[in-house]
């Protein structure tokens, strides 16, 4: 290691020499005077330091690698969608862990939302939660006006919902009755393939949803009006229930399974909650409606028009359980019977 | 060898040398330049002491032109009268003078070595080499350095394939292959440092610093130890 080499270069901190064996070295400057070209100078020991080099690189693309396939480990793909359209709608990506993976807003008030809000790797009953939360704070819940809570998750045809749809129900509450407000709120469960196809026409799964129920009805809904407004806002124009009209779609089908063996078909399953501002506290426990499929009743149309009757009629729903859309119709049916009878008597 | 050899053998390097100074063409038996060089670097190998790292070429050089700025001087009218600089070759006789006139030497030859790696390094560049390239790929290993030097060398004896080199700034791989049997990834993988080592041999009597420097695995024509 005692080389000597003749300086060809100096450059600020170190110079470049050539040994008499003909090397080309780089070496640190020698302390003290700096060399003239063409000086001999001793050079330093320092052949170890490009296998130095080389064993790092190794060792962090080592470590890049590691935490790559860590962070894979940790993102598996999505196995269901939450949306929540309140007015702001978010798409929020679940893992079968039941994680937050992604959140992607679909309109520019859900992206304020998620500017404020880290959802990615939550629980996500405790993403909805955050998100509601901050709706409210961002008041697109507010005290006066009809507000519409829509949630949608993604079932396969043949599975069980990822996410029990009650604790999402909530999630969803909590935030939005510690701060004193009501709100409608609809949870449903849907396929992937319409999900898919929302996202093909470029909104959220939940309005998709509803364009959908509302072309089954007859219902004159543009695209531009399920884009532009609020749920509440919607609701509110139209005149209509958006209660009734997804859940409406349920009703239908119970009617057809009633003809066919009521348990045939349990896969669909939604909550759908109604409140009315002016019902207030009082309707807020009562108003909970469990459908289980079959069953879809006409009760929430009658809690829309009657108020405080409402929290009567949606608990009898519930007490009542299966099978008693019969029996409201057999109601109806009797209820036209005394009406033409009354009209007879005069 | 002789000094007759020697001087002999030195015949080419006070001619270009002689040239370059006068900056003319010079002829033998005809031009006095030449006697005053050849007489000049009998004076240099009188005078060369290996110990100051000057290499015997280069000393040669700078006795050659000094002798000759000597002899263009006393020449002219004006250098006639005038008196001259330097005592001739053994007047030289106190111990102070014979002192001054080595530092004077010596820093004389650094000036040169400095210059002469400029030049070298303006060389590669324009050849589109730098010393931070060199750094990078000349070869740890002795062997392998040599094999280079070999193949530097051989490229430099054929006029031909130097030729190619100086025109096109390219290493005409192929052939050295062919000429050398080294491997051509080895020889891809040096490139620049046969470009540059070829450079140097094949100008190493204006690069005489940097080639004597250089233990080249062969002589350079001249014996430097007399």
């Amino acid at each position: 290691m005692n080389e000597r080499g003749m300086v060809v270069k100096i450059k600020r901190k170190t110079c470049i020499a050539l040994t008499a064996e003909g090397e080309y070295r780089e070496t640190p400057l020698p302390g003290g005077a700096v060399p003239r070209l063409g000086q001999e100078i001793q050079l330093a020991p320092m052949r170890r330091r490009p296998y130095l080099k080389q064993l790092m690189a190794a060792a962090s693309l080592f470590i890049i690698l590691m935490a790559g396939f860590l962070y894979l480990g940790e993102t598996p793909p999505a196995a269901a969608y939450l949306t929540i359209d309140i007015n702001p709608s978010i798409e929020l990506a679940v893992s079968t862990a039941g994680k937050v993976i992604s959140a992607r807003a679909i309109d520019d008030e859900g992206e304020k939302i998620l500017a404020e809000v880290k959802v990615k790797g939550r629980d996500l009953r405790e993403a909805v939660g955050l998100i509601v939360a901050q709706a409210v704070a961002d008041s697109y819940i507010q005290e006066s006006g009809d507000n519409v809570i829509m949630a949608t998750l993604t079932v396969a045809s043949d599975a069980e919902p990822l996410v029990d749809l009650n604790s999402v129900y909530e999630a969803i509450k909590k935030p939005v009755e510690s701060s004193g407000l009501v709100s409608d709120v609809i949870i449903e469960p849907v396929a992937p393939e319409l999900r898919l196809e929302a996202a093909g026409s470029g909104i959220s799964t939940g309005r998709y949803l509803l364009l959908r129920k509302s072309d089954n009805k007859g219902l004159q809904i543009s695209v531009s009006d399920i884009t532009s407004m609020g749920l509440g806002k919607l609701q509110k124009e139209k005149k209509l229930s958006l209660v009734d009209l997804v859940a409406g779609d349920d009703n239908d089908r119970g009617d057809v399974d009633n003809s066919q063996g009521q348990e045939a078909k349990t896969t669909k399953r939604g909550i759908y909650v109604e409140r009315q501002k002016a019902a207030g506290e009082q309707t807020k426990q009562d108003g909970k409606v469990t459908i289980s499929g079959k069953k879809q009743t006409g009760s929430d149309t009658v809690a829309e028009d009657v108020n405080d009757n409402a929290s009567k009629g949606n608990g009898k729903n519930k007490n009542e359980g299966n099978g008693n859309n019969g029996q409201d119709k057999e109601k109806s049916g009797d209820n036209s019977d005394k009406r033409d009878n009354n009209k007879h008597d005069r | 060898m002789s000094r007759e050899d020697l001087l002999e053998n030195c015949r080419p390097f006070v001619f270009t040398t002689a040239c370059r100074v006068s900056r003319r063409v010079l002829e033998w038996g005809r031009d006095d330049e030449l006697a005053v060089a050849l007489i000049a670097l009998n004076e240099a190998i009188d005078r060369y002491r290996a110990e100051s790292g000057v290499p015997f070429l280069a000393y040669a050089r700078m006795v050659i032109g000094s002798r000759l700025t000597d002899h263009y001087r006393r020449e002219s009218r004006v250098a006639l009268s005038s008196v001259p600089l330097e005592p001739s070759g053994d007047a030289a006789g106190s111990l102070e003078y014979a002192k001054s006139w080595e530092v004077y030497w010596e820093e004389r030859a650094a000036v040169e070595r400095e210059e002469e790696i400029e030049e070298f390094g303006n060389l590669l560049t324009s050849y589109g080499v730098t010393f931070d390239d060199l750094v990078k790929c000349s070869p740890r290993h002795r062997d392998t350095r040599q094999n280079l030097m070999r193949a530097a060398w051989s490229l430099v004896e054929d006029c031909a394939l130097f030729e190619e080199l100086s025109h096109k700034k390219k290493l005409p791989l192929t052939e050295l292959e062919k000429n050398t049997g080294i491997r051509r990834k080895n020889l891809e993988r040096g490139r620049k440092y046969i470009i540059a080592m070829a450079l140097l041999i094949s100008r190493r009597e204006d690069f005489l610093y940097l080639s004597s420097y250089l233990r080249l695995p062969f002589g350079l024509g001249v014996d430097k130890n007399e």
